[in-house]
């Protein structure tokens, strides 16, 4: 059976959703090298490693959303392989979200802890 | 004129569309959460004036209902993966639609990164400058 091929109406469909990806990808990259800077000048060393973690997460999350991009690049560069390369860069999109969940739930127990700090003057910790 | 004979996806492709699914699913969740837990954090600025700036509860408020809006979106696709995955043909019609509809999702979700790069950003000079 022969590989489908996209249209150019579906070509551009996918174009879109790759350039989307690749701003949030560079939006994580930055936020994680701003994390990353502020680390460094932190002189309490709990503090400053829980920074460079948190700077290493939101530097993988701006990788995991960078990875798929590649796939989407073929799919409107390339012919023949259409089908592998969108079931590819979808599979890809999937652990992005994975990592970017893992994220959202330490900003929601960051946020928890923020409005406990502010209702009741203490943290969580 | 030769009709465009659609590609169907095969049981291999349906299961990564179904894991994908699944995880938008998840992800929707989450940024709804976090839409939820930054309404809270908003009202409660606002009420115990604790922040310095008087914008910066109405600020966060906004930011939870851009969260939340942009977790309803992802619902949209989700429900648009199952639909490719139960039924058959007109699945790269269905497809693109899916995506039309994850592209405004990511749309919102981009809104929402940029406005934390941004407060990151002021935060960051803010701090160097004081």
């Amino acid at each position: 059976m022969a590989q489908y091929e996209f249209t150019a109406e579906e070509n551009r469909v996918v174009d879109q959703v790759r350039r989307k990806l690749q701003h949030i990808a560079i939006l994580f990259l930055a936020l994680g090298a701003l994390q990353l800077a502020d680390s460094f000048p932190l002189t309490d060393p709990v503090g400053r490693w829980t920074s460079v973690g948190a700077a290493i997460l939101l530097l993988a999350l701006g990788w995991l959303f960078w990875r798929p991009l590649d796939n989407f690049r073929r799919i409107i560069t390339t012919e023949g392989c259409d089908i592998r390369e969108v079931i590819t860069a979808l599979k890809d999109l999937r652990v992005a979200y994975l990592g970017a969940e893992i994220i959202l739930v330490v900003l929601a127990a960051g946020i928890i802890g923020e409005l406990m700090r502010l209702t009741t003057g203490k943290g969580l910790l | 004129m030769q009709q465009r004979i659609e590609h169907e996806f095969d049981a291999y492709d349906n299961e990564a569309l179904d894991k994908l699914s699944d995880g938008v699913y998840r992800f929707a969740n989450i940024i709804g959460v976090v839409g939820v837990t930054l309404l809270g954090l908003g009202i409660a600025a606002m009420v115990t004036g604790r922040y310095l700036s008087p914008l910066a509860g109405p600020a966060i408020i906004v930011f939870g209902l851009v969260a939340m809006v942009g977790g309803a979106m992802f619902r949209t696709p989700m429900v648009g993966f199952t639909r490719i995955t139960h039924s058959s043909g007109s699945d790269i019609t269905k497809l693109m639609s899916v995506l039309k509809g994850l592209d405004s999702a990511h749309g919102m979700f981009r809104a929402l990164i940029a406005a934390f790069v941004l407060a990151r950003l002021a935060y960051f000079v803010y701090v160097r400058l004081t």
